[in-house]
């Protein structure tokens, strides 16, 4: 899951208040006491930006009329980030003409509420602004979740990969990428049926989530392929990891086939400081070590540096 | 607790969280007098302009309705006029109005 969803789950939504009037943050905080949300306070448009930009609110309350960069050009900034572009923003103004609100709406708030408010009506607005900012991001990750597995689908996994590449690059850190399949899947779907088939899908990405991190990207990268992006990680380390994952399928005993054991190849290439290789070169080389895993008796795991060294684990194995 | 007078609030001077608001809002008074009257003194008007545009959005939702109102005709006052042009004289009456507001609650005021 995105860290900054996952952050919300067993919190209130954070609501950034950005308003040059101290009265007014007073206010709402007692005002929105009983409301289950987090109120966080700035005080002017520059540090209120980069406040969303550095807390991701579910929701930014942003007064009009302030000393220095006023609310619209605050707002113009919100919407052109792409942290901050989808977080609702609700106008509160004291400048109510016909003019304010129609700018305010064309720049991309979702409300406006004139000052001073109407405190049912306001907390009403908020409400429904966090209501409809929840489906949106739901939304959002519904579109980058694999629906069998609730892994990452594939088209999630092309931006990621393109993005841990570059940040590999930037900081020549280390960087891996494992490419799993289950041996002999048709098989299974043909002796078992299909729904013994899922079942293996999802019990396998089930044992790859509990043996990532935080930081590993899971993806399911095709019918029975799956794909491990493992920043920060050697491929020694992440053929370490692997064999973990590969092992506890290996010993698995399913339900609808309990005397079939399921077994998996994994193919893995990986840098120590930065990378050798262009990315797709590099979903090649682990693919090339996934064919030659399933080439040399299957249920094992083949890695190796993308500069052409030999990993020293494999030798040892 | 001084004994509030329902009818110099629009809040609920018989609620605590009520109470609460207008004790913040009590608090800050002396110092938005003296700001509001630098401000006359210094002719700097386009900070008496902000003062009154920010009490007219934060006072009501204090329970200061008065404070709000006579602090909405201020800026409107100031709005049309030019700041650069204006004197303390053609904004008398407002100005005074909304210190007389203040008066009002002066006596809530624990010296």
């Amino acid at each position: 899951m995105p860290e900054s969803h996952e952050a919300h789950h067993d919190h209130s939504p954070v609501v950034l208040l950005i308003d040059d009037s101290e009265f007014v943050h007073r206010l709402l905080k007692a005002r929105l006491k009983s409301e289950s949300i987090h109120i966080v306070s700035e005080f002017d448009g520059r540090s209120g930006i980069n406040r969303a930009v550095s807390d991701l609110p579910s929701l930014i309350l942003l007064d009009l009329d302030m000393p220095g960069m006023d609310g619209f050009e605050t707002l113009r900034e919100l919407k052109e980030d792409p942290t901050t572009r989808n977080t609702p923003v609700i106008i509160l103004s004291g400048q109510d003409t016909t003019q304010d609100k129609v700018t305010a709406f064309d720049l991309g708030a979702v409300d406006f509420v004139p000052k001073p408010f109407e405190l049912t009506e306001l907390r009403a607005r908020i409400r429904s602004s966090l209501r409809i900012s929840y489906l949106l991001s739901m939304l959002e990750q519904k579109a980058q979740i694999d629906g069998l597995s609730g892994l990452y689908n594939r088209s999630y996994f092309d931006n990621r990969w393109e993005e841990e590449y570059e940040r590999c690059m930037r900081q020549a850190s280390g960087l891996s990428l494992a490419v799993l399949d289950i041996d002999h899947f048709k098989s299974i779907n043909d002796t078992f049926g299909h729904p013994a088939g899922d079942a293996v899908i999802t019990g396998l990405s089930n044992i790859i989530q509990d043996h990532v991190r935080k930081c590993d990207i899971a993806c399911r990268y095709g019918g029975e392929e799956f794909a491990l992006i493992l920043p920060d990680t050697h491929p020694s380390q992440a053929k370490l990891l692997c064999e973990r994952i590969r092992t506890e399928i290996e010993n698995t005993v399913w339900n609808r086939h309990p005397d079939r054991k399921i077994t998996i190849s994994i193919g893995i290439a990986g840098c120590t400081d930065g990378p050798t290789i262009q990315p797709n070169k590099w979903i090649e080389q682990a693919d090339a070590n996934l064919y030659k895993a399933k080439n040399s008796g299957r249920n094992k795991t083949i890695s190796s540096m993308t500069d052409g060294l030999v990993n020293p684990l494999d030798k040892a194995g | 607790m001084p004994c509030y007078d329902q009818s110099h609030f629009s809040l609920d001077v018989t609620d605590s969280d009520d109470v609460e608001l207008i004790e913040l809002f009590l608090a800050e008074l002396p110092n938005r007098v003296q700001s509001l009257n630098q401000a006359a003194d210094s002719g700097d008007f386009a900070h008496m302009n902000r003062l009154a545009h920010q009490l007219k959005g934060a006072a009501p939702g204090f329970g200061f309705d008065s404070i709000g109102n006579a602090a909405a005709l201020l800026e409107e006052r100031l709005k049309t006029s030019n700041l650069e042009m204006i004197e303390l004289d053609h904004i008398r009456d407002e100005f005074d109005t909304l210190i007389e507001q203040f008066k009002v609650y002066q006596r809530y005021i624990e010296p």
